[in-house]
């Protein structure tokens, strides 16, 4: 099973891509970002949405993975234990974020002040 | 593509930035790369010696936009044995400062250091900073020495592993 996503913008416009591969980072933009679709299954298959951050003018979309690396201090080896999906509030200066453990739980943060957003999940 | 993570080893005064391949990693007493190969730390008589401080940094190249929210802990119990420790702490990279002691014995003990055994995935140590692009961060720096107690046995000790965290964007 695959994730991919899906970034719709106020003029209709759409941005996707597949992960792991593609990490919507700094080359989605932020600003007019109005719906954000992640979605499970395969170009074969089809694609079922799991999960949408709907975004009102003021809010931003954060998304993250999570790497681990178990260490010696010698060689890292990174692997994927999480998503972190959700937005931050220009506002208030809070994010609420969905946190998907690579168990298969989730966890749900609102409005929390330690995420500080990253530089090009604010730019306009 | 994910980002490839390294530690880099940081000696000398500029400081030297050295890719850890070495498994496992030796401390020791020098300033200089997996000095634990070459200057062990002497085993005392009474008390406890220690090795150079030696300083630490995650280092990434590859395609990504930022590495941030950085988290360093152990399982919460010390396997090295009777007698040994790392201690350890976050520092600035502006707060670098060359490692010092007795070469192939023993250095002055951390100041502010904290046994890295007792960070864990609950209380974790954070790495303050962000990665932006390849090559290019301010992540602090984890700055850790070993300790050897009389206590100790002789020779290398077992191996120890942490976790290094971190959220890629």
């Amino acid at each position: 099973m695959l994730l991919a996503w899906t970034a719709l913008y106020t003029d209709g416009r759409t941005v996707t891509g597949r992960l792991p591969e593609d990490l919507p980072g700094a080359s989605v933009p932020r600003d007019g970002l109005v719906s954000f679709t992640l979605a499970q299954g395969s170009p074969d298959a089809g694609w079922t949405p799991i999960l949408t951050v709907d975004l009102a003018d003021h809010e931003r979309l954060v998304f993250r993975r999570r790497m681990m690396s178990s260490t010696g201090f010698s060689a890292l080896v990174p692997q994927a234990v999480g998503l972190i999906v959700g937005s931050y509030d220009t506002t208030t200066d809070r994010s609420s974020l969905l946190y998907l453990h690579g168990d298969g739980t989730m966890s749900l943060r609102v409005a929390t002040a330690d995420v500080a957003p990253e530089p090009h999940e604010v730019a306009s | 593509m994910a980002a490839t993570v390294v530690w880099k080893q940081y000696t000398s005064t500029g400081p030297t930035a050295t890719t850890v391949s070495a498994s496992p990693f030796l401390f020791g007493t020098d300033d200089s790369y997996n000095a634990g190969a070459t200057y062990p730390v002497l085993r005392p008589a009474s008390s406890s010696n220690y090795s150079y401080e030696t300083t630490f940094g995650p280092s990434a190249s590859g395609t990504f936009t930022s590495l941030s929210n950085w988290k360093f802990y152990s399982d919460g119990s010390s396997g090295l044995g009777t007698g040994l420790g790392i201690a350890g702490k976050a520092l600035t990279q502006a707060s670098y400062a060359q490692a010092t002691g007795t070469q192939g014995q023993t250095a002055t003990q951390i100041s502010g250091g904290t046994d890295l055994f007792t960070y864990t995935s609950g209380s974790p140590l954070t790495l303050t900073g962000t990665i932006s692009s390849a090559g290019a961060g301010t992540v602090q720096y984890l700055r850790c020495q070993a300790s050897v107690a009389s206590t100790a046995s002789i020779g290398t000790s077992s191996s120890e592993t942490f976790t290094l965290q971190w959220d890629e964007t």
